[in-house]
Protein backbone atom coordinates (compact mmCIF):
# COMPACT_ATOMS: atom_id res chain seq x y z
CA UNK A 1 0.00 0.00 0.00
CA UNK A 2 1.32 3.42 -0.88
CA UNK A 3 2.26 5.84 1.76
CA UNK A 4 -0.63 8.18 1.08
CA UNK A 5 -3.13 5.45 1.74
CA UNK A 6 -1.99 4.77 5.23
CA UNK A 7 -3.33 7.96 6.73
CA UNK A 8 -5.62 9.41 4.10
CA UNK A 9 -9.30 8.83 4.33
CA UNK A 10 -12.23 9.85 2.15
CA UNK A 11 -14.70 12.37 3.39
CA UNK A 12 -18.44 11.71 3.23
CA UNK A 13 -18.59 14.15 0.33
CA UNK A 14 -15.90 12.23 -1.51
CA UNK A 15 -17.83 9.05 -1.05
CA UNK A 16 -21.09 10.56 -2.25
CA UNK A 17 -19.36 12.13 -5.24
CA UNK A 18 -17.80 8.83 -6.23
CA UNK A 19 -21.05 6.92 -5.71
CA UNK A 20 -22.94 9.40 -7.84
CA UNK A 21 -20.40 9.15 -10.62
CA UNK A 22 -19.96 5.39 -10.66
CA UNK A 23 -21.76 3.89 -13.64
CA UNK A 24 -23.84 7.03 -13.98
CA UNK A 25 -23.70 6.76 -17.75
CA UNK A 26 -26.02 3.78 -18.11
CA UNK A 27 -28.74 4.05 -20.72
CA UNK A 28 -32.30 2.98 -20.36
CA UNK A 29 -33.69 1.86 -23.68
CA UNK A 30 -37.22 3.22 -23.57
CA UNK A 31 -38.34 1.11 -26.51
CA UNK A 32 -37.10 -2.05 -24.81
CA UNK A 33 -39.02 -1.17 -21.68
CA UNK A 34 -42.14 -0.48 -23.72
CA UNK A 35 -41.72 -3.90 -25.27
CA UNK A 36 -41.46 -5.55 -21.88
CA UNK A 37 -44.53 -3.70 -20.71
CA UNK A 38 -46.44 -4.79 -23.77
CA UNK A 39 -45.53 -8.42 -23.26
CA UNK A 40 -46.48 -8.41 -19.61
CA UNK A 41 -49.42 -6.06 -19.35
CA UNK A 42 -50.37 -4.86 -22.80
CA UNK A 43 -49.12 -1.69 -24.39
CA UNK A 44 -50.03 1.77 -23.22
CA UNK A 45 -51.81 2.45 -26.50
CA UNK A 46 -54.29 -0.37 -26.32
CA UNK A 47 -56.35 -1.60 -23.41
CA UNK A 48 -54.63 -4.32 -21.42
CA UNK A 49 -55.82 -7.80 -22.21
CA UNK A 50 -58.78 -8.51 -20.01
CA UNK A 51 -58.30 -11.69 -18.04
CA UNK A 52 -60.98 -14.21 -18.75
CA UNK A 53 -62.93 -14.66 -15.64
CA UNK A 54 -66.29 -15.37 -14.27
CA UNK A 55 -66.40 -15.05 -10.53
CA UNK A 56 -63.36 -12.86 -10.34
CA UNK A 57 -65.46 -9.94 -11.48
CA UNK A 58 -67.30 -10.12 -8.22
CA UNK A 59 -64.26 -8.75 -6.56
CA UNK A 60 -65.74 -5.45 -7.58
CA UNK A 61 -69.14 -5.98 -6.08
CA UNK A 62 -70.45 -3.44 -3.65
CA UNK A 63 -67.59 -1.04 -3.94
CA UNK A 64 -66.58 1.56 -6.42
CA UNK A 65 -63.24 -0.15 -6.40
CA UNK A 66 -62.45 -3.72 -5.53
CA UNK A 67 -60.08 -4.08 -2.66
CA UNK A 68 -58.49 -7.39 -2.00
CA UNK A 69 -55.36 -8.32 -0.22
CA UNK A 70 -53.89 -11.49 1.07
CA UNK A 71 -55.01 -13.99 -1.50
CA UNK A 72 -55.70 -14.30 -5.14
CA UNK A 73 -58.97 -14.84 -6.83
CA UNK A 74 -59.21 -17.93 -8.87
CA UNK A 75 -59.49 -17.09 -12.51
CA UNK A 76 -61.79 -19.55 -14.12
CA UNK A 77 -61.11 -20.71 -17.60
CA UNK A 78 -63.10 -19.02 -20.26
CA UNK A 79 -65.88 -21.11 -21.61
CA UNK A 80 -67.67 -21.14 -24.88
CA UNK A 81 -70.95 -19.42 -25.33
CA UNK A 82 -73.99 -20.67 -23.55
CA UNK A 83 -75.59 -23.73 -24.95
CA UNK A 84 -78.53 -22.69 -27.07
CA UNK A 85 -81.61 -22.46 -24.93
CA UNK A 86 -84.96 -21.12 -26.01
CA UNK A 87 -85.45 -17.43 -25.30
CA UNK A 88 -87.28 -16.70 -22.09
CA UNK A 89 -90.95 -16.16 -22.77
CA UNK A 90 -91.65 -12.47 -22.29
CA UNK A 91 -94.63 -11.59 -20.11
CA UNK A 92 -97.43 -9.70 -21.81
CA UNK A 93 -96.15 -6.40 -20.40
CA UNK A 94 -92.66 -6.69 -19.09
CA UNK A 95 -92.19 -5.39 -15.55
CA UNK A 96 -89.21 -3.56 -17.00
CA UNK A 97 -91.61 -1.34 -18.93
CA UNK A 98 -93.21 -0.34 -15.65
CA UNK A 99 -89.98 0.71 -14.00
CA UNK A 100 -89.85 4.45 -13.33
CA UNK A 101 -86.58 6.20 -12.75
CA UNK A 102 -86.20 9.25 -10.57
CA UNK A 103 -83.34 10.79 -8.62
CA UNK A 104 -83.72 12.46 -5.26
CA UNK A 105 -82.71 16.12 -5.68
CA UNK A 106 -79.19 16.94 -4.47
CA UNK A 107 -78.31 20.55 -3.72
CA UNK A 108 -74.77 21.92 -4.00
CA UNK A 109 -72.89 20.95 -0.85
CA UNK A 110 -75.01 17.89 -0.26
CA UNK A 111 -73.86 14.31 -0.73
CA UNK A 112 -75.49 11.39 -2.43
CA UNK A 113 -75.36 8.39 -0.11
CA UNK A 114 -74.81 4.92 -1.57
CA UNK A 115 -74.67 2.24 1.11
CA UNK A 116 -74.09 -1.39 0.19
CA UNK A 117 -74.51 -4.16 2.70
CA UNK A 118 -73.26 -7.40 1.28
CA UNK A 119 -71.70 -10.80 1.48
CA UNK A 120 -68.75 -10.87 -0.85
CA UNK A 121 -66.60 -13.71 -2.07
CA UNK A 122 -62.98 -14.16 -1.08
CA UNK A 123 -61.28 -17.14 -2.60
CA UNK A 124 -58.01 -18.85 -3.36
CA UNK A 125 -57.10 -22.36 -4.37
CA UNK A 126 -57.46 -23.70 -0.83
CA UNK A 127 -60.54 -21.90 0.46
CA UNK A 128 -63.53 -19.80 -0.47
CA UNK A 129 -65.67 -17.77 1.83
CA UNK A 130 -68.18 -14.98 1.77
CA UNK A 131 -67.58 -12.14 4.20
CA UNK A 132 -70.08 -9.59 5.43
CA UNK A 133 -69.13 -6.04 4.54
CA UNK A 134 -70.72 -2.62 4.47
CA UNK A 135 -69.39 -0.11 1.99
CA UNK A 136 -70.75 3.40 1.97
CA UNK A 137 -69.89 6.16 -0.46
CA UNK A 138 -70.72 9.84 -0.06
CA UNK A 139 -70.78 11.40 -3.51
CA UNK A 140 -70.48 15.20 -3.80
CA UNK A 141 -72.75 17.25 -6.03
CA UNK A 142 -69.84 17.92 -8.35
CA UNK A 143 -67.73 14.89 -9.05
CA UNK A 144 -64.41 16.74 -8.89
CA UNK A 145 -65.09 17.59 -5.27
CA UNK A 146 -64.13 15.31 -2.41
CA UNK A 147 -65.77 11.90 -2.20
CA UNK A 148 -65.62 9.70 0.87
CA UNK A 149 -65.89 5.96 1.13
CA UNK A 150 -65.98 3.88 4.26
CA UNK A 151 -65.88 0.13 4.55
CA UNK A 152 -66.55 -1.89 7.65
CA UNK A 153 -66.39 -5.64 7.97
CA UNK A 154 -68.42 -7.49 10.55
CA UNK A 155 -65.98 -10.36 10.87
CA UNK A 156 -68.76 -12.76 9.88
CA UNK A 157 -67.65 -15.28 7.31
CA UNK A 158 -69.26 -18.32 5.76
CA UNK A 159 -66.85 -20.84 4.35
CA UNK A 160 -67.97 -22.45 1.12
CA UNK A 161 -64.82 -24.51 0.83
CA UNK A 162 -61.78 -24.94 3.06
CA UNK A 163 -61.55 -23.63 6.61
CA UNK A 164 -60.66 -20.51 8.51
CA UNK A 165 -57.25 -22.08 9.19
CA UNK A 166 -56.66 -22.41 5.46
CA UNK A 167 -57.43 -18.75 4.93
CA UNK A 168 -55.35 -17.69 7.91
CA UNK A 169 -52.41 -19.64 6.57
CA UNK A 170 -52.49 -17.42 3.49
CA UNK A 171 -53.00 -14.31 5.58
CA UNK A 172 -56.32 -13.96 3.78
CA UNK A 173 -58.90 -13.79 6.52
CA UNK A 174 -59.45 -10.13 5.81
CA UNK A 175 -59.58 -9.83 2.08
CA UNK A 176 -61.84 -6.83 2.45
CA UNK A 177 -59.97 -4.32 4.59
CA UNK A 178 -61.84 -1.73 6.61
CA UNK A 179 -61.07 1.91 6.24
CA UNK A 180 -62.12 5.37 5.24
CA UNK A 181 -60.85 6.87 2.06
CA UNK A 182 -61.15 10.24 0.38
CA UNK A 183 -60.70 11.02 -3.29
CA UNK A 184 -61.97 13.36 -5.91
CA UNK A 185 -64.02 11.72 -8.63
CA UNK A 186 -64.34 8.58 -6.50
CA UNK A 187 -60.95 7.17 -7.52
CA UNK A 188 -60.33 5.89 -4.04
CA UNK A 189 -57.82 3.14 -4.31
CA UNK A 190 -56.35 3.41 -7.72
CA UNK A 191 -52.72 4.27 -8.12
CA UNK A 192 -53.59 6.48 -11.01
CA UNK A 193 -57.08 7.86 -11.38
CA UNK A 194 -59.31 6.65 -14.17
CA UNK A 195 -62.25 8.94 -13.63
CA UNK A 196 -62.05 12.56 -14.67
CA UNK A 197 -59.05 11.67 -16.81
CA UNK A 198 -60.76 10.50 -19.98
CA UNK A 199 -60.04 6.88 -19.02
CA UNK A 200 -63.33 6.10 -17.33
CA UNK A 201 -65.18 3.00 -18.47
CA UNK A 202 -68.18 0.89 -17.45
CA UNK A 203 -66.59 -0.35 -14.25
CA UNK A 204 -65.19 3.07 -13.26
CA UNK A 205 -67.62 5.50 -14.81
CA UNK A 206 -67.48 9.26 -14.48
CA UNK A 207 -69.98 11.86 -15.61
CA UNK A 208 -68.29 12.38 -18.95
CA UNK A 209 -68.42 8.65 -19.71
CA UNK A 210 -72.03 8.31 -18.61
CA UNK A 211 -73.00 11.38 -20.62
CA UNK A 212 -71.47 9.72 -23.67
CA UNK A 213 -73.74 6.66 -23.42
CA UNK A 214 -76.88 6.73 -25.58
CA UNK A 215 -80.27 6.94 -23.86
CA UNK A 216 -81.97 5.17 -26.69
CA UNK A 217 -82.28 1.52 -25.55
CA UNK A 218 -81.38 0.03 -28.93
CA UNK A 219 -78.35 2.28 -29.33
CA UNK A 220 -77.28 1.53 -25.79
CA UNK A 221 -77.74 -2.19 -26.44
CA UNK A 222 -75.51 -1.87 -29.50
CA UNK A 223 -72.87 0.00 -27.51
CA UNK A 224 -72.95 -2.64 -24.77
CA UNK A 225 -72.70 -5.36 -27.36
CA UNK A 226 -69.70 -3.70 -28.97
CA UNK A 227 -67.83 -3.12 -25.72
CA UNK A 228 -68.65 -6.28 -23.77
CA UNK A 229 -66.00 -8.86 -24.55
CA UNK A 230 -65.43 -12.28 -23.08
CA UNK A 231 -67.32 -13.52 -20.06
CA UNK A 232 -69.26 -16.73 -19.86
CA UNK A 233 -71.12 -15.70 -23.01
CA UNK A 234 -71.60 -12.50 -24.88
CA UNK A 235 -75.02 -12.00 -23.33
CA UNK A 236 -73.62 -12.72 -19.90
CA UNK A 237 -70.87 -10.20 -20.41
CA UNK A 238 -73.28 -7.55 -21.67
CA UNK A 239 -75.37 -8.08 -18.57
CA UNK A 240 -72.44 -7.94 -16.16
CA UNK A 241 -70.96 -4.91 -17.92
CA UNK A 242 -74.20 -3.04 -17.32
CA UNK A 243 -74.22 -4.28 -13.72
CA UNK A 244 -70.67 -3.00 -13.25
CA UNK A 245 -71.86 0.50 -14.07
CA UNK A 246 -75.07 0.30 -12.05
CA UNK A 247 -73.20 -1.00 -8.99
CA UNK A 248 -71.38 2.32 -8.66
CA UNK A 249 -74.66 3.93 -7.71
CA UNK A 250 -73.90 7.11 -9.63
CA UNK A 251 -75.81 6.51 -12.88
CA UNK A 252 -78.47 9.17 -13.43
CA UNK A 253 -82.11 8.15 -13.72
CA UNK A 254 -82.36 8.40 -17.51
CA UNK A 255 -79.30 6.24 -18.00
CA UNK A 256 -80.53 3.59 -15.55
CA UNK A 257 -83.83 3.38 -17.34
CA UNK A 258 -82.12 3.09 -20.71
CA UNK A 259 -79.87 0.33 -19.35
CA UNK A 260 -82.81 -1.74 -18.07
CA UNK A 261 -84.57 -1.34 -21.39
CA UNK A 262 -81.42 -2.27 -23.26
CA UNK A 263 -81.00 -5.38 -21.10
CA UNK A 264 -84.64 -6.25 -21.83
CA UNK A 265 -83.51 -6.91 -25.40
CA UNK A 266 -81.20 -9.75 -24.33
CA UNK A 267 -82.73 -12.91 -25.76
CA UNK A 268 -82.32 -14.91 -22.53
CA UNK A 269 -83.00 -12.26 -19.92
CA UNK A 270 -85.20 -13.53 -17.08
CA UNK A 271 -87.47 -10.98 -15.44
CA UNK A 272 -89.44 -11.42 -12.23
CA UNK A 273 -91.28 -9.25 -9.74
CA UNK A 274 -91.27 -9.29 -5.96
CA UNK A 275 -87.69 -10.53 -5.64
CA UNK A 276 -86.09 -9.63 -2.30
CA UNK A 277 -82.60 -8.24 -1.87
CA UNK A 278 -80.33 -9.22 1.02
CA UNK A 279 -82.17 -6.95 3.42
CA UNK A 280 -85.64 -8.06 2.35
CA UNK A 281 -86.57 -5.10 0.15
CA UNK A 282 -88.29 -6.30 -3.00
CA UNK A 283 -88.12 -5.18 -6.58
CA UNK A 284 -88.03 -6.26 -10.19
CA UNK A 285 -85.25 -8.71 -10.89
CA UNK A 286 -83.32 -8.98 -14.14
CA UNK A 287 -81.24 -12.12 -14.43
CA UNK A 288 -79.05 -14.00 -16.82
CA UNK A 289 -77.63 -17.48 -16.55
CA UNK A 290 -74.10 -18.00 -17.79
CA UNK A 291 -72.19 -21.24 -17.97
CA UNK A 292 -70.97 -21.01 -14.37
CA UNK A 293 -73.17 -18.52 -12.56
CA UNK A 294 -76.70 -17.20 -12.41
CA UNK A 295 -76.62 -13.42 -11.98
CA UNK A 296 -79.44 -11.30 -10.69
CA UNK A 297 -79.83 -7.57 -10.27
CA UNK A 298 -82.77 -6.16 -8.36
CA UNK A 299 -84.34 -2.82 -9.28
CA UNK A 300 -86.76 -0.69 -7.28
CA UNK A 301 -89.58 -0.14 -9.80
CA UNK A 302 -90.56 3.16 -8.17
CA UNK A 303 -87.15 4.84 -8.52
CA UNK A 304 -85.22 2.69 -10.95
CA UNK A 305 -82.49 2.33 -8.37
CA UNK A 306 -80.27 -0.71 -8.36
CA UNK A 307 -81.05 -2.07 -4.90
CA UNK A 308 -79.05 -5.25 -4.86
CA UNK A 309 -77.62 -8.21 -6.67
CA UNK A 310 -77.08 -11.89 -6.18
CA UNK A 311 -74.79 -14.42 -7.83
CA UNK A 312 -75.38 -18.13 -7.52
CA UNK A 313 -73.09 -20.81 -8.84
CA UNK A 314 -74.65 -23.15 -11.37
CA UNK A 315 -71.84 -25.67 -11.45
CA UNK A 316 -69.28 -26.95 -8.96
CA UNK A 317 -65.96 -25.29 -9.65
CA UNK A 318 -62.79 -24.23 -7.87
CA UNK A 319 -63.89 -26.11 -4.77
CA UNK A 320 -67.25 -24.36 -4.55
CA UNK A 321 -70.37 -26.46 -5.05
CA UNK A 322 -73.24 -25.60 -7.37
CA UNK A 323 -76.16 -23.56 -6.02
CA UNK A 324 -74.00 -21.58 -3.60
CA UNK A 325 -74.69 -17.87 -3.19
CA UNK A 326 -71.33 -16.20 -3.71
CA UNK A 327 -72.50 -12.58 -3.80
CA UNK A 328 -75.55 -11.12 -2.10
CA UNK A 329 -76.11 -7.41 -1.53
CA UNK A 330 -78.61 -4.73 -0.62
CA UNK A 331 -78.07 -1.07 -1.57
CA UNK A 332 -79.63 1.98 0.09
CA UNK A 333 -79.60 5.51 -1.27
CA UNK A 334 -80.22 8.94 0.10
CA UNK A 335 -79.08 12.55 0.07
CA UNK A 336 -77.37 13.91 3.18
CA UNK A 337 -75.79 17.18 4.24
CA UNK A 338 -72.43 15.86 5.38
CA UNK A 339 -70.06 13.03 4.64
CA UNK A 340 -70.58 10.38 7.28
CA UNK A 341 -74.29 11.14 7.67
CA UNK A 342 -76.87 8.42 7.25
CA UNK A 343 -80.11 9.11 5.39
CA UNK A 344 -83.18 9.44 7.57
CA UNK A 345 -85.28 6.86 5.76
CA UNK B 1 -65.28 4.08 12.53
CA UNK B 2 -62.81 6.83 13.08
CA UNK B 3 -60.63 8.23 10.37
CA UNK B 4 -57.44 6.27 10.07
CA UNK B 5 -54.10 7.86 10.58
CA UNK B 6 -51.93 8.23 7.48
CA UNK B 7 -49.67 5.44 8.67
CA UNK B 8 -52.61 3.09 8.82
CA UNK B 9 -54.24 4.25 5.64
CA UNK B 10 -54.21 1.08 3.64
CA UNK B 11 -53.98 2.47 0.16
CA UNK B 12 -52.89 5.49 -1.77
CA UNK B 13 -50.75 6.21 -4.76
CA UNK B 14 -47.65 4.80 -3.09
CA UNK B 15 -49.52 1.95 -1.47
CA UNK B 16 -51.98 0.70 -4.04
CA UNK B 17 -54.08 -2.38 -3.61
CA UNK B 18 -52.90 -4.82 -6.20
CA UNK B 19 -55.59 -7.43 -5.84
CA UNK B 20 -58.14 -5.56 -7.88
CA UNK B 21 -60.10 -6.94 -10.77
CA UNK B 22 -57.92 -5.51 -13.53
CA UNK B 23 -54.39 -6.54 -12.57
CA UNK B 24 -52.97 -5.99 -16.04
CA UNK B 25 -54.23 -2.43 -16.08
CA UNK B 26 -52.95 -1.71 -12.61
CA UNK B 27 -49.59 -3.35 -13.16
CA UNK B 28 -49.25 -1.52 -16.44
CA UNK B 29 -49.45 1.72 -14.53
CA UNK B 30 -47.07 0.41 -11.91
CA UNK B 31 -44.64 -0.45 -14.67
CA UNK B 32 -44.89 3.02 -16.20
CA UNK B 33 -44.19 4.58 -12.84
CA UNK B 34 -41.36 2.43 -11.56
CA UNK B 35 -39.74 0.49 -14.41
CA UNK B 36 -37.51 3.29 -15.76
CA UNK B 37 -35.90 4.07 -12.40
CA UNK B 38 -35.71 0.39 -11.49
CA UNK B 39 -33.99 -0.31 -14.79
CA UNK B 40 -31.48 2.44 -14.23
CA UNK B 41 -30.69 1.13 -10.76
CA UNK B 42 -30.25 -2.43 -11.96
CA UNK B 43 -28.24 -1.31 -15.00
CA UNK B 44 -25.80 0.46 -12.72
CA UNK B 45 -25.38 -2.76 -10.83
CA UNK B 46 -25.19 -5.39 -13.56
CA UNK B 47 -25.32 -3.59 -16.90
CA UNK B 48 -28.17 -2.45 -19.12
CA UNK B 49 -28.76 -5.73 -20.88
CA UNK B 50 -29.09 -7.86 -17.77
CA UNK B 51 -31.17 -5.10 -16.22
CA UNK B 52 -33.80 -5.40 -18.94
CA UNK B 53 -34.24 -9.05 -18.10
CA UNK B 54 -34.35 -8.30 -14.39
CA UNK B 55 -36.99 -5.61 -14.82
CA UNK B 56 -39.10 -8.00 -16.84
CA UNK B 57 -38.68 -10.75 -14.24
CA UNK B 58 -39.36 -8.37 -11.37
CA UNK B 59 -42.72 -7.32 -12.75
CA UNK B 60 -43.65 -10.85 -13.75
CA UNK B 61 -42.91 -12.03 -10.20
CA UNK B 62 -44.77 -9.04 -8.77
CA UNK B 63 -47.86 -9.83 -10.82
CA UNK B 64 -47.69 -13.45 -9.84
CA UNK B 65 -47.22 -12.64 -6.16
CA UNK B 66 -49.45 -9.59 -5.95
CA UNK B 67 -51.35 -11.16 -3.08
CA UNK B 68 -48.17 -10.98 -1.02
CA UNK B 69 -48.03 -7.18 -1.20
CA UNK B 70 -49.69 -5.64 1.81
CA UNK B 71 -50.02 -1.87 1.45
CA UNK B 72 -50.24 -1.54 5.21
CA UNK B 73 -46.69 -2.78 5.53
CA UNK B 74 -44.85 -0.63 3.06
CA UNK B 75 -44.84 1.37 -0.13
CA UNK B 76 -45.03 -0.53 -3.37
CA UNK B 77 -41.63 0.77 -4.47
CA UNK B 78 -39.94 -1.06 -1.60
CA UNK B 79 -41.75 -4.23 -2.49
CA UNK B 80 -40.63 -4.02 -6.13
CA UNK B 81 -37.02 -3.27 -5.19
CA UNK B 82 -37.16 -6.16 -2.74
CA UNK B 83 -38.18 -8.53 -5.51
CA UNK B 84 -35.50 -7.11 -7.79
CA UNK B 85 -32.87 -7.48 -5.06
CA UNK B 86 -33.70 -11.15 -4.67
CA UNK B 87 -33.41 -11.68 -8.41
CA UNK B 88 -30.15 -9.75 -8.46
CA UNK B 89 -28.61 -12.29 -6.08
CA UNK B 90 -28.13 -14.64 -8.99
CA UNK B 91 -25.90 -12.11 -10.67
CA UNK B 92 -23.56 -11.23 -7.85
CA UNK B 93 -20.54 -12.65 -9.63
CA UNK B 94 -21.33 -10.64 -12.73
CA UNK B 95 -21.67 -7.52 -10.63
CA UNK B 96 -18.39 -8.09 -8.84
CA UNK B 97 -16.58 -8.80 -12.11
CA UNK B 98 -17.95 -5.55 -13.50
CA UNK B 99 -16.80 -3.55 -10.48
CA UNK B 100 -13.34 -5.05 -10.65
CA UNK B 101 -13.12 -4.24 -14.33
CA UNK B 102 -13.93 -0.62 -13.55
CA UNK B 103 -11.42 -0.64 -10.70
CA UNK B 104 -8.71 -1.72 -13.12
CA UNK B 105 -9.33 1.37 -15.25
CA UNK B 106 -8.36 3.49 -12.24
CA UNK B 107 -4.70 3.10 -13.09
CA UNK B 108 -5.01 4.62 -16.53
CA UNK B 109 -5.92 8.18 -15.88
CA UNK B 110 -2.63 9.70 -16.88
CA UNK B 111 -0.03 11.20 -14.65
CA UNK B 112 0.61 14.70 -15.78
CA UNK B 113 1.54 17.31 -13.21
CA UNK B 114 2.43 14.69 -10.70
CA UNK B 115 2.55 16.99 -7.73
CA UNK B 116 -1.02 18.04 -8.46
CA UNK B 117 -2.36 14.58 -8.90
CA UNK B 118 -4.12 14.42 -5.60
CA UNK B 119 -5.90 17.71 -6.21
CA UNK B 120 -6.82 16.72 -9.73
CA UNK B 121 -8.01 13.33 -8.58
CA UNK B 122 -10.24 14.77 -5.93
CA UNK B 123 -12.15 16.77 -8.44
CA UNK B 124 -12.22 14.03 -10.96
CA UNK B 125 -15.35 12.18 -9.97
CA UNK B 126 -14.90 9.54 -12.60
CA UNK B 127 -11.50 8.67 -11.31
CA UNK B 128 -12.80 8.47 -7.79
CA UNK B 129 -15.67 6.30 -8.93
CA UNK B 130 -13.20 3.91 -10.45
CA UNK B 131 -11.30 3.70 -7.18
CA UNK B 132 -14.50 3.18 -5.26
CA UNK B 133 -15.49 0.30 -7.52
CA UNK B 134 -12.75 -1.95 -6.19
CA UNK B 135 -13.84 -1.32 -2.63
CA UNK B 136 -17.49 -1.91 -3.48
CA UNK B 137 -16.53 -5.26 -4.96
CA UNK B 138 -15.20 -6.28 -1.55
CA UNK B 139 -18.47 -5.61 0.28
CA UNK B 140 -20.84 -8.39 1.15
CA UNK B 141 -23.97 -8.56 -0.98
CA UNK B 142 -26.14 -7.40 1.87
CA UNK B 143 -23.93 -4.40 2.59
CA UNK B 144 -23.83 -3.46 -1.07
CA UNK B 145 -27.62 -3.72 -1.28
CA UNK B 146 -28.10 -1.37 1.66
CA UNK B 147 -25.63 1.16 0.31
CA UNK B 148 -26.81 1.17 -3.29
CA UNK B 149 -30.54 0.96 -2.58
CA UNK B 150 -29.96 4.12 -0.59
CA UNK B 151 -27.51 5.90 -2.83
CA UNK B 152 -28.57 4.80 -6.30
CA UNK B 153 -32.23 3.86 -5.91
CA UNK B 154 -32.87 6.70 -3.51
CA UNK B 155 -34.78 4.61 -1.00
CA UNK B 156 -35.11 5.81 2.57
CA UNK B 157 -33.74 3.58 5.34
CA UNK B 158 -37.31 2.55 6.15
CA UNK B 159 -37.93 1.63 2.52
CA UNK B 160 -34.66 -0.29 2.34
CA UNK B 161 -35.72 -2.12 5.49
CA UNK B 162 -39.04 -3.06 3.87
CA UNK B 163 -37.31 -4.13 0.68
CA UNK B 164 -34.80 -6.36 2.46
CA UNK B 165 -37.06 -7.52 5.25
CA UNK B 166 -34.79 -6.28 8.02
CA UNK B 167 -35.35 -3.71 10.77
CA UNK B 168 -34.86 -0.05 9.87
CA UNK B 169 -32.39 0.30 12.73
CA UNK B 170 -30.27 -2.42 11.20
CA UNK B 171 -30.29 -0.57 7.90
CA UNK B 172 -29.10 2.64 9.52
CA UNK B 173 -26.32 0.99 11.49
CA UNK B 174 -25.24 -1.07 8.52
CA UNK B 175 -25.20 1.99 6.30
CA UNK B 176 -23.08 3.85 8.83
CA UNK B 177 -20.62 0.97 9.12
CA UNK B 178 -20.35 0.44 5.36
CA UNK B 179 -19.77 4.10 4.63
CA UNK B 180 -17.12 4.30 7.31
CA UNK B 181 -15.39 1.24 5.94
CA UNK B 182 -15.46 2.58 2.40
CA UNK B 183 -14.10 5.95 3.43
CA UNK B 184 -11.22 4.20 5.16
CA UNK B 185 -10.57 1.58 2.53
CA UNK B 186 -11.31 3.13 -0.84
CA UNK B 187 -7.90 4.26 -2.06
CA UNK B 188 -7.31 7.98 -1.89
CA UNK B 189 -4.55 7.56 -4.41
CA UNK B 190 -4.02 5.00 -7.06
CA UNK B 191 -2.09 2.02 -5.89
CA UNK B 192 0.17 1.56 -8.78
CA UNK B 193 2.61 -1.17 -8.18
CA UNK B 194 3.82 -0.83 -11.74
CA UNK B 195 4.54 2.84 -11.20
CA UNK B 196 7.04 2.42 -8.48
Amino acid sequence: MSEQNVHEMWSDDDLDLALAALRSDVDTDVARLAGIRGELFGSTDTPAPAPSRTWIRWAAVAAAVAVLVGAVFVVLARRGDDKPVPPATPPAVSPIERIKAVDEPQRPGQFRYVGTHGWLLGQSDTFAYVAETTTTTWVPAQERQDWMQRRTVSGQRKFLFGTEADAREQDALDMWPSGTWHARCGDFLLEQPLRCTGKAYWGEPDEEFMDSLPRDPQQLYDRLSAEAKGGQSHEHRMFTTAADLLRNGTAPADLRLALYRALAKLPHLEVAEGVANLDGRTGVSLAITGSATHEVIIVDPATGQFIGERVVTTIAEAGVAADEVIVDTAVRYGVVDQQGDEPAH
Amino acid sequence: MSQQSPADLPADRDRPFLGGPEPAVQFGRLFDTYAPSLHRYLARRVGAEAAHDLVSETFAVALDQRHSYDPRRGVVRSWLYGIATNLLRRQVRQEVRGLRAIARTAGHEGHTASHDNRVADRVDAAAMAARLAGALAQLSEGDRDVLLLTSWAGLTPAEVADALGIPAGTVRSRLHRVRKWLRANAPTHIEEAGDV
